[in-house]
């Protein structure tokens, strides 16, 4: 998924990874089948820009939000990995709010990646609260307790 | 008792170091289509139906 995160940083897409991908760049060693991406909502230029770096990737376009929620979560399986773009979740921050507190954190490999921060990290987990989660919440605690996130 | 063996020792310890692990690659992921879904309820059903399928075909293949 670097190739695709390094295509955003250097064209300027508006994006924040959110959910599991964001805990391990934090630091805890777990792992996750999906990439999760936050992005704004209603950005028709973002939305647009993101369809057309991935036009090879994606077999249906990205869509914005609709009126009633429609596409709230959209899911695609690329030559990357599994790659989903929420435009809103449980616990999350307005998207302008939380890319203003947003922090880039680097993969295993240097790619650097913009993420939601830490605080907001342990607020959208703990909303969301399902069993998989309780872990990524004990340890995002710690670790703002410790002051590192 | 020592500190490690607190049964939440790993977590202070992960993070206290703030390394990131790699990520193993799934090389026999079931294909899908791209969804679209209009709440999370809608989607962590789908996510379930697609982890039993996983079960199903015996799990997955990983590499480094």
């Amino acid at each position: 998924m670097d190739k695709v995160i390094d295509r955003f940083n250097k064209n300027g897409i508006r994006y924040l990874l959110i959910g599991g991908q964001a805990v391990r760049l934090e630091g805890m060693p777990r792992f996750s089948m999906d990439w999760d991406l936050y992005i704004p909502p209603r950005d028709e230029v973002n939305i647009k820009k993101i369809n057309s770096l991935l036009k090879d990737e994606l077999d249906a376009p990205l869509l914005p939000l609709g009126k009633k929620g429609e596409n709230f979560v959209q899911t695609y399986q690329t030559s990357q990995g599994i790659l989903q773009f929420h435009l809103g979740g449980p616990g999350l921050p307005d998207f302008d709010v939380a890319e203003s507190r947003s922090v880039t954190h680097r993969t295993e490999t240097g790619t650097a990646v913009k993420c939601l921060c830490g605080k907001d990290l342990l607020a959208s987990k703990r909303k969301s609260d399902r069993p998989e989660d309780q872990a990524d919440i004990l340890f995002l605690e710690k670790k703002i307790r410790g002051g590192r996130a | 008792m020592k500190f490690t063996d607190r049964y939440d020792a790993k977590y202070t310890i992960w993070a206290q170091e703030s390394k990131v692990h790699p990520l193993p690659r799934m090389v026999t992921f079931p294909p899908f289509k791209s969804r679209k879904f209009s709440s999370y309820k809608a989607f962590n059903a789908w996510k379930r139906g697609l982890l039993i399928r996983i079960a199903e075909q015996g799990g997955i293949k990983w590499t480094k």
